[in-house]
């Protein structure tokens, strides 16, 4: 009785609220998940007219843990996202603070931003296409820097290189992904109070002082939201390297993902369905174990307090 | 404490999914090789509904001709690529999952065999196999489709061995003639080939090689060997594929290949004589290692000013390359029709002759359905899997653009005979899987990457990642 | 007395040098990510107007003649370009605009309200973000099966009314510019909940909505693997990038100009409408100004 006349009361809406997004996960999304958990315990193969295997318990994750692709897949999808998740988190932050940046009043911010968005409206397909054309053995790099320029004595073969590979990826993914970075950022930063900078200003603040000490412990939730779903992007890595390394990652695995070992693994002619649920589900326990330390991380005291 | 509820909550729906999921999925219907298998209707006579999944749009040419032969069927036609494993895995899961299901796949030569040889996948075509002894069928056309048992459960309506195709041009200019009598015996052995590519080469300054890449010789390689790639589920490197990586390795050491891998656009820009190496040279192209649809949809497609400038000579292997069968699903909705569409497909006798002549031009296919894509059309050329149409039709095909592309041979009489030598004995279901592999690693080896024994491991490491249940050791 | 002044002259010059320099990198800065970003774009663009001998002669910085080859070459494929138009577009405008609002509104239960199990909840929403989508695409394939939904929109539209990873970034984003007093006030006036959603909540997060409303479009857009599995069996509903997929699958003739011309083709609709509401991102500057 008590509650309702209180403002509180009303808090009830948010189960409200959330019940469209509740209802629709549960009856849409929810079952093929728990399919997805329940599949990695079986021997299942995709066969005609058949869905499921028998229960054979944890076998498949003993199985993959113990299986040194597996590992090389894992530290090359954390090696090809680290490096491309710090170069990338730096010059969105870098951007980011530049298009806000109320001294500098850069023109033409609005266009820029528009432009570096450019890339990831592309499809993987047509990215892997275009620069698999210009990286050939007989595309316009090489003839630039062969003919052209005559820099190189011969032709680079870029995509039978271990390294050139790698590079390749990162570099796309981070060409793909900086400018959406530097928008979510950016619209972080837009939500930041200027009044907070002007008392700064007043105070004598600089201007890095300022973006240290306001911007970023103010954009925390938004840098959080980055680095999650940039982590789970990245673990989740499959398009990029697959379309230019073929399903293997080659030369010498040095682009396999767990994603795409997963892929191999599903596809014919092995199809072993069970066993790429259990690589998913294994993925989903690696990203949720990191988001986990991540979450701990950027928790502020007052959060803390209150679980 | 918040993290405890979710783990529940998903172990307690994981066991209830288990416990209603349990024991797997009960299958569909028997199939199996058994004793009864569906017959067809009667020519002409297919009504109601019939589902048909494809890769190529060279399917679409027969889906449009059975609809004309078959005024009331309602034909559903599907084109998937085969681009990264999209089609197969459109039709596995499809099939797996049942419901929206094909009466008709269309199948490739890589992984026919995986399907075959996969239980309730594909019906007998027992009903229509009498069919097949009369138009002759090629043999190794049916080896292809049938399974262990003995039971033919796909068909081809083509036969494609391969040959070498050589620049009639180039040949005049290096070797002072364009004969393909004169020079078989030149290209007839590995040997030959190497001393004629090294002969080239120097002559020409290093700007004639004699290949795109080895692996055009690759395909030519496989069915020479003794071993298929898997023995016992046991991966196996017969000692032919070792003598590949030693010739590759040869080739791409003095310079002989173009380095130009297959499919590449560069490749298609070598038959047309127009690409340059990075520098801006010209690299001149002298032979490609086609089947017999390298002519019609390779060649004389991308290279029509070069027509009358090739020649064919069988090259220093006998060798098979592709080829499309079709199959009726065990889940099919429709198997009567559908095994009729088989029989018109690969067996009737009019149809053959129609698709090897180039009776179904645009024209005569948008009379049946006008919605057809306008660039839908097939060219006279195509050897037939019938060794009778074969025969008769050689005299025809003689006249046909087709053999004045290639200086007046007749494909019909070259092919023909080959085709009768081919067999599918060694091809399996993985084939593709595991080729991809060791042309990878290959290309590692001969390009400096890796030595032979890292090349071999990493192709052992592929095959064993992609296909666990081959033991790589 | 003119000392100093030539002293704060000087010091104002430098300081003005400085500021100009500075200025000057970050234009310098600009300018060559911005270089590095349309290149391969208007390569594209450039290489769908050539031939695919031209494109493979090397690259060129002038648009070809092949323009109308080109498309002729993708229709007389049998690609229904207007028809992949209009079902990417029914695809995309709606699974955004579901995304969009019923993420916020998720979002915005978490952020204002306190209720059981809100927690909980939340933590599971984002591990839910976790899901490969690879694996779950054939558990759901099999799923929109036994629902009889395949070959409608229902299985790519709808789900987008629970996208985990909208409400993340709409929960993050209203943390740092909802204010609770602002919402009590307005219960104070005796708004309905849904009044104070739709008029504080909304506008609040409108330069967040165009930013996910954009990655949401582009998602819809570009997918591939899902349409193709869940619109299959309906070649009537296929959507551009499906359709578009037919020009590699024919090996045989890989025109390389037609291939780029689709390419670019599939382009264009989504640059139309990122160029149409990219504006609307960096508005929004004041509306956050409320939390302090």
């Amino acid at each position: 009785m008590n509650k309702r006349k209180s403002a509180i009361s009303k808090d009830y809406y948010g189960y409200i609220f959330m019940a469209p997004f509740i209802i629709i996960f549960l009856a849409f999304i929810m079952i093929p998940i728990f399919n997805t958990f329940y599949l990695s315990l079986t021997d299942a193969r995709i066969r005609p007219g058949t869905w499921g295997g028998d229960f054979v318990g944890i076998a498949n994750f003993i199985e993959l843990l113990g299986e040194p692709m597996f590992q090389l897949a894992v530290r090359n999808t954390w090696m090809l996202w680290l490096f491309n998740f710090v170069p990338q988190m730096i010059l969105a932050l870098v951007l980011a603070a530049m298009f806000t940046s109320t001294t500098f009043k850069l023109k033409g911010t609005g266009f820029f931003k528009a432009a570096y968005y450019l890339p990831n409206l592309l499809m993987p397909v047509t990215i892997a296409a275009l620069f698999q054309s210009f990286l050939g053995l007989l595309g316009p790099v090489n003839q630039v820097m062969v003919g052209t320029l005559g820099i190189w004595d011969t032709a680079r073969n870029f995509l039978q290189n271990a390294t050139d590979v790698r590079i390749t990826v990162i570099f796309l993914q981070t060409w793909m992904w900086f400018g959406q970075t530097a928008i979510v950022l950016v619209a972080g930063m837009t939500a930041i109070s200027p009044s907070l900078y002007e008392s700064a200003m007043i105070d004598g603040a600089s201007q890095a002082k300022m973006f240290f000490k306001i911007t970023i412990p103010l954009l925390k939730p938004i840098l959080l939201f980055v680095l999650v779903t940039s982590l789970v992007g990245g673990l989740h890595m499959f398009d990029i390297p697959h379309l230019l390394a073929g399903s293997f990652g080659n030369p010498g695995n040095s682009v396999l993902t767990v994603n795409m070992l997963m892929n191999n693994r599903r596809g014919a002619p092995s199809l072993l369905l069970g066993n790429s649920a259990a690589i998913s589900v294994l993925l989903f326990f690696m990203s949720s174990f990191v988001a986990l330390v991540v979450f701990r991380l950027f928790r502020d005291p007052a959060e803390k307090r209150e679980s | 404490m918040k993290k405890v509820p979710i783990l529940l909550m998903l172990a307690v729906a994981m066991f209830a999914l288990a416990a209603c999921n349990g024991g797997g999925g009960g299958t569909a219907g028997g199939g199996g090789g058994g004793d009864a298998y569906v017959q067809p209707v009667a020519p002409g006579q297919a009504s109601g509904d019939l589902t048909v999944w494809s890769f190529t749009t060279e399917a679409q040419v027969i889906a449009t001709a059975f609809q004309g032969a078959n005024p009331n069927v309602n034909l559903d036609f599907q084109i998937t690529p085969m681009e990264d494993g999209m089609y197969l895995e459109w039709v596995w899961t499809s099939l797996a999952v049942g419901g929206n299901v094909p009466d008709i796949v269309f199948m490739e030569a890589d992984f026919v065999r995986s399907f075959v040889l996969e239980p309730n996948m594909l019906q007998p075509l027992t009903a229509i196999m009498g069919e097949a002894a009369s138009v002759e069928t090629i043999p190794f056309t049916i080896q292809a489709g049938t399974d262990d048992a003995g039971v033919v459960r796909a068909l081809s309506y083509q036969a494609t061995p391969g040959a070498m195709f050589y620049r009639r041009s180039l040949a005049q200019r290096y070797f002072g003639t364009d004969d393909p009598a004169t020079l078989e015996p030149m290209f007839a052995t590995l040997d030959g080939f190497v001393e004629n590519a090294r002969l080239m080469h120097a002559q020409s300054g290093g700007s004639t090689r004699v290949v795109a890449s080895p692996t055009e010789v690759f395909r030519a390689f496989l069915p020479n060997r003794t071993n298929p790639w898997v023995v016992n589920d046991t991966l196996t490197i017969d000692p032919l594929m070792e003598e590949y990586m030693t010739f590759a390795f040869n080739l791409r050491q003095e310079g002989l290949d173009a380095e130009i891998g297959q499919w590449d656009s560069p490749w298609f820009d070598g038959m047309r004589g127009d690409v340059v190496d990075a520098a801006g040279n010209p690299l001149e192209i002298f032979s490609f290692f086609l089947p017999t649809w390298g002519l019609p949809f390779v060649l004389m497609t991308n290279a029509p000013d070069t027509a009358g400038d090739w020649g064919i000579i069988p090259g220093p292997l006998p060798f098979q390359w592709g080829g499309t069968w079709l199959g009726v699903t065990e889940l099919a909705n429709n198997p009567e029709n559908a095994i009729e569409f088989v029989r018109f497909a690969t067996l009737d006798e009019d149809h053959l002759r129609n698709w090897a002549t180039g009776v179904y031009t645009n024209a005569f296919l948008s009379n049946i359905n006008p919605n057809i894509p306008d660039g839908l059309s097939q060219d006279a050329g195509d050897l037939v899997s019938s060794a009778l149409l074969i025969r008769e039709l050689g005299p025809t095909i003689a006249q046909s653009p087709a053999a004045a592309f290639i200086g007046g041979q007749n494909p019909y009489e070259i092919f023909g005979d080959a085709a009768l030598d081919v067999s599918f004995g060694l091809q399996q279901g993985t084939d593709q899987t595991i080729g991809d592999a060791f042309i990878d690693a290959v290309d590692m080896y001969i390009s400096g990457i890796m030595t032979r024994d890292e090349a071999i491991a990493s192709f052992r490491g592929d095959v064993g990642m992609a296909i666990p249940q081959i033991s790589v050791n | 007395m003119k000392t100093a002044n030539v002293n704060y002259a000087q010091k104002t010059n430098s300081y003005v040098m400085k500021q100009r320099v500075t200025k000057g990198l970050c234009y310098a800065l600009l300018i060559f990510l911005l270089l590095v970003c349309i290149v391969p774009v208007y390569m594209l663009l450039i290489n769908s107007t050539r031939s695919t001998v031209q494109i493979n002669a090397g690259p060129s910085l002038l648009p070809g003649t092949e323009f109308f080859t080109n498309w002729s070459t993708l229709t007389t494929l049998g690609v229904d370009v207007w028809l992949g138009i209009r079902n990417s577009a029914i695809v995309a405008f709606s699974s955004t605009f579901l995304t969009i609002y019923f993420s916020m509104l998720t979002a915005w239960a978490v952020v204002v309200y306190q209720f059981r199990f809100k927690r909980a909840m939340f933590a599971f929403i984002i591990a839910m973000t976790m899901i490969p989508g690879q694996l779950y695409l054939i558990g759901y394939f099999q799923y929109m099966n036994t629902l009889g939904l395949l070959g409608t929109f229902a299985p790519l539209i709808i789900p987008a009314i629970a996208a985990p990873g909208a409400v993340f970034f709409f929960k993050q984003y209203l943390d740092s510019s909802v204010s609770l007093e602002l919402i009590e006030a307005a219960r104070i006036d005796g708004a309905s909940e849904f009044r104070i959603f739709n008029s504080i909540g909304l506008p609040l997060a409108a330069p967040g909505a165009f930013t996910m409303g954009i990655f949401s479009f582009v998602g819809s857009w570009n997918a591939f693997m899902g349409p193709l599995f869940l619109l299959g069996a309906n070649t009537e509903l296929h959507t551009l990038p499906i359709l578009m997929s037919r020009m590699q699958g024919d090996v045989f003739r890989r025109d390389l100009g037609a291939i780029y011309f689709g390419m670019a083709f599939t382009l264009i609709p989504i640059i139309i409408v990122y160029l149409a509401f990219s504006k609307y991102i960096v508005t929004g500057i004041s509306l956050g100004a409320v939390k302090e």
